[in-house]
């Protein structure tokens, strides 16, 4: 195990030298001066184009200049925003969390709701239930994020009025930013009225987190479904039925545990969709991540914030992987025991 | 009245081609008290036959019997609630590939617990932990696992096939059943414990009156454990009786090619003659014969043999065949 985990750390640091090298390629292929692209300074002073010519080493060869980015980016240093005049790590770090509570509260949807689900279908293997599900998922699966994100405002925003379409929080409320996440903050926060803030943050958190967790819901099912139907026709099920044991406690207890494995892989492979439909999502909902933030930097041409999202989207989703790969494997008692982590 | 009384077992797949009967009318009965081998090739149905009984084909399986009663119970119409409750406490199964019947993200000692029904024990429940761990220590012993500490806390894929096929052994035996069908028990067992494990199986059914249906294609072991037999060739049962009186007479010619193929060290077989067998294989569940399934291989074969032959009787010794060897021969010889 030791050895298989060792080897895809290894394969981590490689991913990453990859895609530092593809960013800097891409940067240098946008229009425009390189040392603007990379610092967002906008019209430097002569002193700091000696002092950023020499930090991002422009006149040295493409090896060098690639060192002193891969520096200069891990350092955190992801050079200023030529809209807003900020540095981008700041904006960064004001963003981000926005994004990871959707996509969180997303997932931990999409795996409450498509589990349970998922095992129910396979339970009731081509009964009337299973059809029932498998045709519901087969709608949700087909509907596009935007389509489906402009019907809820319409519906739950402007006719009914019980959800709030925009923001992460009404503005009435005012909450010191700690961590970023709005439900911990408020939680972390010695407000007065921190139960109505609690209610108004989930209120706003609802209908995009819902509208996100759509796709990823139907994807868990049909996975969790099919695992299931694998599972429920191995051998150690049949012994254990011919042994008595109750269904639920077969289910419960060996058909899903088991099962897991492949839903915990596929889910870690549909991260990258998810969080896609998260910028849109963002952009439908006006919620404050990072989707909005990169698609204003998209429509003002604003280099170094394009290149810094796209360096922190790939970032997440390769630690992600990682995440997940290791988990997989601590999980499973028979990769656990084996040297490269295969079967 | 039999504990195990099955009659016209059916047992058909689903295939795009139509349904094949995969096991055809197929007659077993077995005795409390009793142990009876079924014998025959790879391939022959017995697999499915036990799993017939246990109820856990799956959904492409259609089986359909004119009786399949357990102690006067009628499996068939069982729901499938008290079907598992029948099979929990009364028949217990210890299957082929070990391994792969055992959960491989559960250690055996958990696997071993669950199998333990506490409900009738009598055991007060804040001792019933202790009460299953020297359970387990006994069953584990008796099926000649010295090392349980070890064994206990391993997951499946660290256990031998022989390791696992005992543990499975050991949960069979775990619920005292009535009936024990075993399903190759000793395929992937070394030789020594192998005797081992048939002792086990004598003893519980000469001591606690356990009755064992023993699947297996190793004649010596049938030969010398068994009472009865019933030998099934390509999904049909084609003779049954008393072990001895088959080994010493066998009517039907595949039971008789059967017993021939056994090697004999006081058979004179000449330097690198050929071994006694039937020519050809056994068909493909796609091609099956019509009447006698051994009709293409069988030395005795007529024009009659197209139609399946009715089920005959002799002195309690069961044959199919229009044409049984020295059925004539044993017939004079009583005259």
């Amino acid at each position: 195990m030791w050895l298989y985990i060792a080897r895809r750390f290894n394969l981590f640091f490689l991913t990453l030298g990859v895609l530092f090298a593809l960013v800097l390629m891409m940067n240098k292929a946008m229009p425009g001066d390189s040392l603007v692209k990379l610092s967002g300074v906008n019209t430097p002073s002569k002193e700091q184009v000696v002092e950023l010519t020499s930090r991002y080493q422009l006149d040295d060869s493409i090896i060098n200049q690639y060192i002193a980015f891969i520096n200069q980016r891990l350092s955190g240093d992801f050079g200023i925003s030529l809209s807003s005049k900020q540095p981008i790590i700041n904006e960064i770090i004001q963003h981000l969390p926005a994004t990871i509570e959707l996509c969180f509260y997303a997932m931990i949807l999409a795996l409450s709701i498509g589990i349970p689900l998922g095992v129910i279908a396979s339970f009731k293997y081509k009964k009337i239930t299973d059809h029932a599900i498998i045709t519901v998922t087969l709608v949700g699966y087909s509907i596009p994020i935007f389509c489906l994100g402009v019907i809820g405002i319409m519906l739950f925003g402007l006719e009914l009025q019980w959800l709030p379409v925009a923001g992460r929080i009404n503005l009435l409320y005012q909450v010191d930013m700690v961590t970023g996440f709005t439900i911990i903050d408020i939680l972390l926060s010695d407000i007065s009225y921190k139960s109505l803030a609690l209610r108004d943050a989930f209120a706003h958190l609802t209908m995009p987190a819902l509208t996100l967790a759509l796709f990823p819901i139907t994807v868990v099912i049909r996975i969790t479904r099919h695992a299931m139907l694998d599972e429920l026709n191995t051998n150690y099920i049949k012994a254990a039925e011919a042994r008595g044991i109750s269904p639920t406690n077969i289910i419960l207890h060996h058909a899903l545990p088991n099962a897991m494995h492949p839903v915990l892989a596929q889910v870690s492979l549909q991260l990258s969709t998810l969080l896609t439909s998260a910028m849109v999502t963002e952009v439908i909902f006006s919620w404050p991540g990072i989707g909005t933030w990169l698609m204003s930097a998209i429509y003002q041409r604003d280099y170094p914030v394009i290149t810094a999202g796209i360096l922190v989207c790939a970032i997440f989703l390769i630690v992600i992987s990682l995440v997940s790969d290791l988990l997989s494997i601590v999980s499973t008692p028979k990769r656990r025991s084996v040297r490269h982590g295969k079967n | 009245m039999p504990l195990l009384d099955i009659r016209n077992l059916t047992i058909e797949l689903d295939t795009p081609q139509g349904k094949i009967k995969a096991v055809d009318r197929v007659n077993l009965s077995i005795n409390p008290g009793e142990i009876r081998g079924l014998v025959g090739e790879s391939g022959s149905g017995k697999s499915l036959v036990a799993k017939a009984i246990m109820g856990i084909l799956s959904d492409r399986w259609h089986v359909s019997a004119d009786r399949l009663r357990y102690n006067g119970i009628d499996l068939l119409s069982l729901s499938a609630k008290e079907r598992r409750k029948i099979m929990g406490r009364e028949i217990a199964m210890v299957f082929q590939e070990p391994s792969s019947c055992l959960d491989p993200n559960d250690t055996v000692g958990h696997q071993l617990h669950e199998s333990l029904s506490t409900v009738d024990s009598g055991v007060p429940f804040f001792q019933r932990k202790q009460w299953r761990e020297v359970r387990i220590r006994q069953l584990l012993h008796k099926v000649g696992i010295r090392d349980h500490q070890r064994v206990v806390t391993s997951y499946p894929h660290e256990l031998s096939e022989g390791m696992c096929q005992k543990v499975l052994i050991a949960m069979a035996i775990a619920y005292k059943p009535r009936l024990l069908i075993a399903d190759e028990p000793t395929a992937v067992i070394e030789s020594g414990a192998q005797i081992q494990i048939f002792k086990l199986f004598k003893k519980l059914n000469q001591i606690n009156d356990v009755s064992i249906l023993l699947i297996d294609h190793d004649l010596e072991h049938i030969k010398n454990w068994t009472q009865t037999i019933t030998v099934m060739y390509s999904g049909q049962s084609v003779e049954s009786g008393q072990t001895k009186q088959i080994f010493k007479q066998p009517f039907h010619p595949y039971t008789r090619a059967l017993l021939q193929s056994m090697p004999h060290f006081d058979d004179k077989l000449g330097h690198k003659s050929q071994l006694n067998a039937l020519s050809g294989c056994i068909p493909t569940i796609q091609h099956l014969p019509i009447g006698c399934r051994l009709g293409p291989r069988c030395p005795n074969a007529q024009r009659l043999c197209v139609e399946m032959p009715k089920m005959q009787k002799s002195k309690g010794h069961y044959f199919s065949c229009h044409f049984p060897v020295s059925y004539d021969n044993n017939e004079k010889n009583h005259e």
